[in-house]
């Protein structure tokens, strides 16, 4: 950054004044209190806007409503100009910004502004918030604040320049390796936890691999043994199943004896039975040949019965004749009483209305009455008629009853005489097959005793079949048994396999945990032993790096301020030691231009170091000093010359009220102050 | 036959802090008192009456009244410029005493054929010559070419500030040879502070250790009276004023090197002493500023010790594990990280550059503790394989 011109429009002295600045070394000169130093204000004003805890007051003119900067450099060539106005209202406040590159204006607020600025000259963006130590430290540190810095406690300015330097990173780094170290330490525990069981589980699946071979070994001795027995049990049942095929064989003779006794019993009837029957046939036979049928008999008989029959037909058809003519002559009577009935009462006749006459009546009366008793005996003559008929019909029937009965007798004779050949032959017949049956029936109880002595010879295995079948269901348990011992060890080989598999499963887990647990733990016990170390180690060299170098400039800026005798060089703290001779002199005993030369040559070689370490900054080529030579004796001030030309910075810029130092300098622009009004000559 | 003191190197205004500037002082009127009680005849001071050419006007102030006590004891004072306060230009305060009237600059030569010859300064038969010291021994060449103008049947004395042979030991310093000296009965020497004498040659010391290890080495300072009616003329007269208790610890523990060097301190009784703290050793890994000198000094003070002196200079720390040249701190931490990776060999090496760069983050504005730390942790374990 170079700066090339300022404008102040009521700037604390200043009501409206221009500067333009040249490369190369230009003092700022003037009487003490012309407005030399508000000059170097304005322009960090300019550039960073009010600093935390700095008061717009003490920028804007007093009385002033309004004012103003206007400040053009130049950043790698690039022109810029920034302009920043202070409005007083209840207080003094930063009112308008504007940035300008290149010709390309940009209002914008002040914040942004700073940040574009921080930006511009690659300054830390840290410094948006926080007063602009790396400012302050390396282009313009007001009049006093480098011996207060001199002054400071130890501690405070080893933080500030740590935090120059940039070196605050490594703290911040430790710090933030507690918290990772805290995170994975935690993380161990919960491990070190998950994974505690492993000996365990190793110790517990090798007894279970133990038994479980141990088992597998007794399942030979398990099988063997339901072998031996599943054998034992079969030869069992094949002996058994013979004794039943013998049992078997006595039932079928037993079923033989009973169909044999039943063949004896039916054949020994029949011969009884045909023994009753032929005897029973001799005689039929015998009483047949006792009796005499008269074939001609039996004809007459049955003539004499046809003719009794034709005669009582005909008597029955008299019989009829006669009931029809007794029911023609009910009729005639039945119809004389009804007509008598109403001719007795009848005066009109009914048909031609006209009155009966009495001797008609009588008349009719008369005739009627006639006809009547003629009837009545006529059916009295018939009736006569009709019993004898029926006597004789009634004879005829008994004679017929007689010899029918007689038909009958002959009839059985008859067909006793047809059936006596038949017997006979039937006979011949019977006592042919009684002889057969005979010796059929001697055969069959042969037979029989045979059988049954055959069946008392297999009684004896009933019992041999019992014991059979109790040893066999004995047998049969005790397989049973050995089946269900071998399938438990099975089972529980099954179980425990099962079991070392989980297990196995969970130790493999547990391995791959174990395996990160070692990763994290030599992870965090790098972070400690190593990691640690190493950062310390770098900030360590980094600060004493710093130190030696920032030591070294610093005591070469002091001695070519201060002729001989004085030794300076910094303390591990940064803290200026002073030696002279061989003993430490207090920085309280040395004299006002002493003083002043430290903190100058503190700046500077501080300054130095800033930049060749922060080599990135744009600010390198700028340096303001103020009043650098407070308390300077004549001498020192001419070593000014040689150390304003060793400083070698593109531009430079002085505030001085020392005359002499005008000689040294390329430029020289003079202030006056004139009834609070300070002005350029 | 005559009687005088012979005072050199007494520095006034050498020392920058008030109470040794005072006992420098102190010791300097202590010296004027035993003359003037002595009676001598006159004072030789060889030089290095100031200790700068322009002393401060306070210590001008003090040293009139100091020769204004000898001028009315009626003790002459002849005086030469030693390398501290003499002046190229030949101006310095000097000669305002002389002018004052309260010494005589003895100096006077003459320059001819390479050739440097003295003019005597005589008082009551006493021829006193004198070549002032020059700044970085440019004297002695001078020197060597003294010659003494003639100043027959006077007791010739030769005042001069330059380092002699006999005294130089290993002093990497120009020397003049005893043999080279002109001859003189007594030879006032003045610039190397040690009480040393051979036969008429004396060095009486400073009148104050200038120094801290002359405060070590002689305590005191010391001036001579030389009486030569005596058998032994040469009497050193030794101006104690305060005693000086020496601490030379060599420190191994910067934690509890303060605790144990008050410790050590509380065995001594420090009532107006002058504490002498020397400080050295090699501190490697250790931090000089641990060392609490501030509190040490203190309580030398508060136990009644007149002034604590502090020599820090072999405390050495900055032994540094790697030398390199400075380009910017990413090449510094570059090659330390190398540096101790190929010392410290593990495989997580090669995370240090990552991991120093995630870890260097800090918590935002506006984020919580909760919320950053979760999130550093998620970009360290992700560099770190963990996830």
């Amino acid at each position: 950054m170079i700066l090339k011109k300022i404008i102040l429009e009521n700037i604390r002295s200043y009501e409206n004044e221009e500067i333009q600045f040249n490369t190369g070394s230009t003092l700022l000169a003037g009487d003490i209190g012309s407005g030399k130093t508000t000059i170097l204000l304005a322009i960090e004003f300019g550039l960073f806007g009010l600093q935390p805890g700095q008061r717009g007051s003490s920028i804007l003119r007093n009385g002033e409503k309004e004012g103003k900067v206007l400040l053009e450099f130049d950043v790698d060539g690039k022109n810029i100009l920034v302009e920043r106005s202070l409005k007083r209202g209840k207080s003094v406040s930063q009112e308008y910004a504007a940035i300008t590159i290149e010709g390309e204006k940009q209002e914008m607020a002040v914040t942004e502004l700073k940040q574009r600025i921080l930006d511009l000259l690659k300054y830390p963006k840290e410094f948006s918030k926080k007063q602009n130590t790396l400012y302050k430290f390396t282009v313009y540190t007001p009049q006093e604040e480098m011996k207060q810095i001199i002054l400071e406690d130890p501690e405070t300015r080893v933080n500030t320049l740590r935090h120059v330097f940039g070196i605050d990173k490594y703290r911040t780094i430790l710090e933030n390796v507690g918290i990772l170290r805290l995170k994975l330490r935690e993380e161990k525990r919960m491990m070190e936890g998950a994974t505690s069981t492993l000996d365990e589980d190793m110790k517990l699946i090798e007894k279970k691999q133990k038994h479980v071979e141990e088992r597998k070994k007794e399942l030979y001795g398990l099988e063997s043994d339901l072998l031996v027995k599943k054998e034992k049990r079969r030869e069992k049942e094949k002996e058994k199943e013979e004794i039943a095929k013998l049992i078997e064989g006595k039932s079928e003779l037993k079923a033989k004896l009973g169909q044999t006794t039943g063949i004896l019993h039916s054949k020994t009837e029949i011969f009884t039975n045909n023994q009753k029957m032929m005897e029973s046939l001799k005689k039929e036979i015998q009483e047949f040949q006792s009796l005499n049928f008269n074939p001609l008999e039996f004809q007459e008989i049955e003539d004499n019965i046809l003719k009794n029959k034709k005669q009582m037909q005909k008597f029955s058809d008299l019989s009829l004749e006669i009931n029809s003519q007794i029911a023609t002559l009910n009729f005639k009577i039945s119809d004389c009483e009804k007509l008598a009935k109403k001719m007795q009462n009848l005066e009109v006749c009914p048909t031609c209305r006209q009155d009966v006459d009495a001797v008609y009546r009588a008349n009719v009366l008369n005739k009627n009455h006639n006809e009547l008793s003629q009837s009545r005996n006529k059916i009295e003559d018939l009736q006569i008629e009709k019993k004898t008929i029926s006597d004789k019909i009634k004879e005829l029937e008994i004679s017929n009853n007689f010899l029918e009965k007689k038909l009958t007798d002959l009839k059985i004779l008859k067909m006793k005489s047809e059936n006596v050949d038949e017997k006979r032959l039937k006979l011949n017949e019977l006592e042919r097959s009684n002889s057969s049956f005979d010796s059929d029936i001697k055969l069959l109880k042969n037979q029989i005793e045979t059988i049954k002595s055959e069946i008392l010879s297999l009684s004896k295995y009933d019992l041999i079949f019992e014991d059979k079948s109790k040893e066999l269901v004995s047998l049969s348990r005790e397989e049973r048994m050995a089946d269900i011992k071998l399938a438990e060890a099975k089972k529980e080989i099954e179980m425990s396999e099962a079991s070392i598999k989980e297990l196995e499963e969970r130790i493999n887990k547990i391995k791959k945990l174990k395996k990160k647990l070692d990763h994290v733990s030599e992870l965090e016990m790098w972070l400690n032993k190593k990691f640690v170390p190493v950062v310390s180690f770098i900030e360590r060299n980094v600060m004493i790096s710093l130190k030696n170098e920032f030591s070294k400039l610093f005591s070469e800026w002091f001695g070519a301020l201060v002729p001989d005798n004085f030794n300076v060089r910094l303390s591990d703290n940064f803290t200026p030691i002073i030696e002279q001779q061989d003993y430490e002199i207090d920085y309280a005993y040395l004299s006002g231009g002493e003083r002043t030369a430290i903190a100058l040559a503190y700046r500077l070689a501080l300054n130095q170091v800033i930049n060749s370490l922060m080599s990135k900054i744009k600010t390198k080529d700028l340096v303001i000093l103020d009043e650098p030579t407070d308390g300077f004796s004549d001498q020192q001030l001419d070593k000014m010359r040689e150390v304003l030309d060793q400083l070698n910075v593109k531009q430079l810029i002085i505030v001085s009220h020392e005359q002499k130092i005008e000689g040294f300098v390329e430029n020289v622009i003079k202030f006056k102050k004139e009834y609070g009004i300070s002005y350029r000559e | 036959m005559v009687k005088f003191a012979h005072l050199a190197d007494i520095h006034l205004g050498g020392w920058r802090q008030g109470p040794m500037q005072d006992l420098n002082f102190q010791s300097f009127q202590k010296a004027i008192e035993i003359s003037i009680e002595n009676k001598v005849e006159f004072m030789l001071i060889a030089g290095d009456l100031f200790d700068s050419a322009y002393p401060p006007i306070e210590i001008l102030k003090e040293t009139f009244a100091e020769f204004r006590k000898l001028k009315e004891a009626k003790i002459p004072v002849f005086i030469i410029a030693g390398s501290h306060d003499y002046s190229v230009s030949g101006k310095s305060f000097l000669d305002v005493l002389e002018k004052a009237g309260f010494c005589k600059n003895v100096h006077d030569s003459e320059i001819k054929d390479d050739v440097i010859s003295l003019n005597p300064t005589t008082h009551e038969g006493i021829a006193i010559y004198g070549y002032p010291g020059k700044k970085s021994g440019l004297e002695v060449q001078d020197i060597k070419k003294l010659k003494l103008n003639e100043a027959p049947g006077m007791f010739k004395i030769l005042m001069l500030h330059t380092t002699l042979d006999k005294v130089r030991g290993v002093l990497p310093i120009d020397y003049v040879n005893l043999e080279e000296l002109p001859e003189a009965n007594y030879y006032a020497l003045g610039h190397i502070h040690v009480d040393f004498r051979y036969k008429n040659l004396v060095y009486p010391g400073p009148i104050f250790p200038n120094n801290f290890s002359e405060l070590e080495s002689l305590e005191n300072g010391s001036f001579y009276i030389v009486d030569t009616e005596l058998g032994n003329p040469f009497e050193k007269i030794e101006l104690k004023l305060k005693e000086i208790i020496p601490l030379d610890i060599v420190v191994k523990n910067t934690q509890t090197a303060t605790d144990n060097i008050i410790e050590e301190l509380k065995k001594r009784n420090l009532q107006d002493k002058i504490v002498l703290l020397r400080l050295s050793g090699n501190l490697e890994n250790q931090k000089a500023s641990d060392i609490k000198i501030e509190k040490i000094e203190n309580f030398c003070l508060e136990n009644g010790a007149y002034f604590v002196l502090k020599n820090t200079h072999d405390l050495k720390t900055d032994d540094l594990e790697i030398n390199m040249e400075i380009k910017n701190q990413d090449n510094l931490e570059e090659e330390t990280v190398k540096k101790y990776s190929e010392e410290n060999p593990s495989k997580f090496n090669s995370l240090i550059p990552k991991l120093m760069n995630i870890l260097s983050v800090e918590k935002q504005e506006g984020e919580t503790i909760d919320s950053f730390n979760q999130r550093l942790l998620a970009e360290s374990k992700k560099t770190l394989d963990l996830e």
